[in-house]
């Protein structure tokens, strides 16, 4: 049996707006083995935001519990979170996040400073991850100088820095154009693939249907159903007249 | 399994990510400033002018009450060394003798080298209209006004009569030029009858007094007597200025100062001094707390970023601190020179070179060190508590703050 990489038991999350209380996930349950590529997918309001921050060990459930490598997140005292959001989990957000006063390359090694890197191990480390991304020759440029579709290329390619045996990606594909946004997406297929690196995606995109290995769906923050795609036939239009 | 992730291998990472390169947060913060260059010199400028406002009223404060006192120092000190003199020298002649050199000092006064160059010019003058007018022509001029000014028992009729003759001769002679030699013959003889003669009298009389008493010691007198005099003046003159600003004799801040006496550099604020400066203090917290909250703020999402990097809260609290170090030494520099200056410019144009004369170095030394002090302990202190406060935020919430 593969071993389990997330696992979510029972997480509930209210939140407390002057009176009013918000439940935003009521009771979930589910788990991700090593090496899948998980999309989660659901209208707004589902709470797929709120239980990617959960799994993303960014924030905690009300109630339940959240195991990353089996190791209850809620148990982790700051300095070990911060270990394990520098070690073991990549992110990427719709909106980039990159560090606007720094180069793509101090961007891609500014991770590496955080776990112990010397600054030399860490530029060429930096230098080859960019050049897996196809920024090779961008190392100096600062964020305004790279388009949006670079600009998260910079993030997969630090959300990669310490070798993380999970990426969350946030909406990755959600401020970029169809084109761009397919290019992203075979990216991440590319790195779960070649390095078995565990993919979860929130996501919006019905492109990312494709190269996911499940679709976990939720709806008023419960599971509605999870599909596993080799069961599903996918046939999908695209823009230049390529069928998928 | 907790400790299957957390072995010891692991905590001694954690430890060392512990002691995060210092060098590394120094280069994000001054890279941060570079790349931000425009955002930080506004922060910078809010630093700039509180602290200026705070220099400027520090040191102003202490130039006034160096003024202050200082003329008054200097003047209590030579009215004791003449009193000393005198008593030495015997009382009543060396009253006399200052006296004697206070009424010729008033004399002299008005002239630049003397009454007697003074005539000396005057005639030079009338001789370049003697040649004018023709030697023979002036000279009656000359007789004839003199003996008119000189007519006070002559009868109406004779006083008439040499008028009409003067009056005759102008007119013959052209009468500007007349008119001219006739005023400054007049004022030649009123010289030569006042000043030049109260001149050469009091001379005489202190040369006599001298000789009496010792000449070294009766120049000394002299000496000090016209110092006395020209510092009382300077003094007095000082005093209707500060009191124009309302920072002379206050006898009504006396009931705020305590009995002991103060000494040293605090010695000269009372206690008007203090209400401004405290005024001046929280005019410079507020702007600087404003500032740097602002500067905070605007980066919530960033820190949100890093912290998803793993970067640890105590990481994040060094790089605002380390910036706001900077920008308060920055800006304090820059406010301290700026209100130093102003201040030391004021001073000068209302009291003249005076200010340099009395300028409380120690004070203001004292005044920089403070300032320097105050500006950076504020920077820091108004840059850290937003800096934790956005450290211990969770990510989460870091992250959707609006940008």
């Amino acid at each position: 049996m593969k071993q389990s990489i997330v696992r979510t038991r029972g997480v509930t999350k209210v939140y407390k707006m002057g009176t009013v209380e918000v439940h935003a996930l009521r009771g979930i349950d589910f788990e991700i083995a090593t090496g899948e590529y998980v999309s989660i997918m659901g209208p707004s309001g589902s709470g797929k935001s709120t239980i990617f921050n959960m799994i993303g060990a960014l924030d905690k459930p009300t109630a339940g519990k959240v195991y990353i490598e089996e190791v209850d997140v809620a148990q982790l005292d700051a300095r070990e979170l911060a270990w394990l959001r520098c070690r073991k989990i990549g992110y990427i957000f719709q909106t980039f996040n990159i560090i606007p006063v720094m180069t793509a390359l101090e961007n891609v090694t500014l991770p590496m400073t955080f776990a112990g890197l010397t600054s030399d191990e860490a530029r060429d480390k930096g230098a080859v991850l960019l050049d897996l991304v196809g920024l090779g020759d961008r190392l100096d440029h600062k964020p305004f100088e790279l388009s949006g579709g670079q600009q998260q290329r910079v993030a997969v390619a630090r959300a990669l820095a310490n070798d993380p045996t999970l990426i969350l990606a946030d909406e990755p594909t959600g401020n970029l154009d169809l084109k761009t946004g397919r290019e992203i997406i075979d990216l991440l297929k590319q790195l779960n693939e070649t390095r078995g690196v565990t993919i979860i995606s929130n996501t919006h995109d019905h492109k990312m249907v494709s190269v996911s290995d499940r679709i976990v769906r939720l709806q008023d923050g419960q599971i509605e159903r999870i599909e596993d795609t080799s069961n599903l036939d996918i046939t999908l239009g695209s823009i230049d007249g390529e069928t998928e | 399994m907790v400790d299957e992730m957390f072995d010891r291998d692991t905590q001694q990472k954690i430890g060392k990510q512990i002691v995060l390169p210092m060098r590394r947060a120094i280069e994000i913060s001054l890279q941060s400033m570079k790349v931000r260059f425009w955002r930080s010199m506004i922060t910078v400028s809010s630093i700039i002018l509180a602290i200026a406002f705070l220099s400027f009223v520090l040191i102003n404060t202490a130039i006034l009450r160096a003024l202050k006192g200082g003329p008054a120092a200097v003047v209590d000190v030579l009215e004791i060394q003449v009193d000393a003199l005198k008593e030495d020298l015997g009382v009543e002649p060396a009253g006399e003798l200052e006296t004697l050199t206070l009424k010729l000092r008033s004399v002299l006064r008005p002239f630049k080298d003397g009454p007697e160059r003074a005539a000396e010019d005057l005639n030079a003058k009338m001789e370049v209209l003697r040649q004018k007018l023709g030697a023979e022509g002036a000279e009656k001029l000359e007789t004839f006004t003199l003996e008119l000014a000189a007519l006070k028992q002559a009868s109406e009729e004779e006083i008439e009569e040499l008028k009409a003759k003067v009056e005759a001769l102008k007119q013959e002679l052209g009468s500007r030029a007349a008119g001219e030699l006739e005023a400054l013959t007049l004022e030649l003889a009123a010289l030569k009858d006042g000043p030049v003669k109260a001149a050469k009298d009091l001379e005489a009389k202190v040369e006599t007094l001298k000789q009496e008493l010792g000449a070294e010691r009766g120049n000394e007198l002299q000496t000090l007597v016209i110092e006395l005099a020209e510092e009382t003046a300077l003094r007095d003159r000082i005093e209707v200025v500060l009191r124009g600003e309302g920072a002379g004799d206050e006898d009504k801040g006396a009931m705020f100062e305590p009995a002991k006496k103060k000494t040293g550099f605090l010695a000269e604020f009372k206690a008007k001094d203090y209400w401004l400066i405290t005024l001046a203090l929280v005019v410079c917290f507020v702007g600087i707390v404003n500032a740097m909250l602002m500067s905070v703020t605007e980066r919530f999402r960033e820190i949100g970023t890093m912290k998803c990097l793993g970067a640890l809260d105590s990481f994040i609290v060094k790089l605002f601190v380390l910036e706001s170090v900077f920008q308060g030494a920055l800006g304090t520099f820059i406010g301290i020179s700026l209100g130093a200056l102003l201040a030391v410019l004021r001073a000068w144009s209302s009291y003249g070179n005076v200010t340099f004369r009395f300028f409380p170095w120690l004070g203001f030394l004292a005044c920089v060190g403070v300032a320097q002090g105050i500006g950076t302990f504020l920077t820091v202190v108004a840059a850290t508590f937003p800096a934790r406060a956005a450290a211990r935020m969770q990510p989460v919430d870091a992250l959707r703050a609006d940008q």
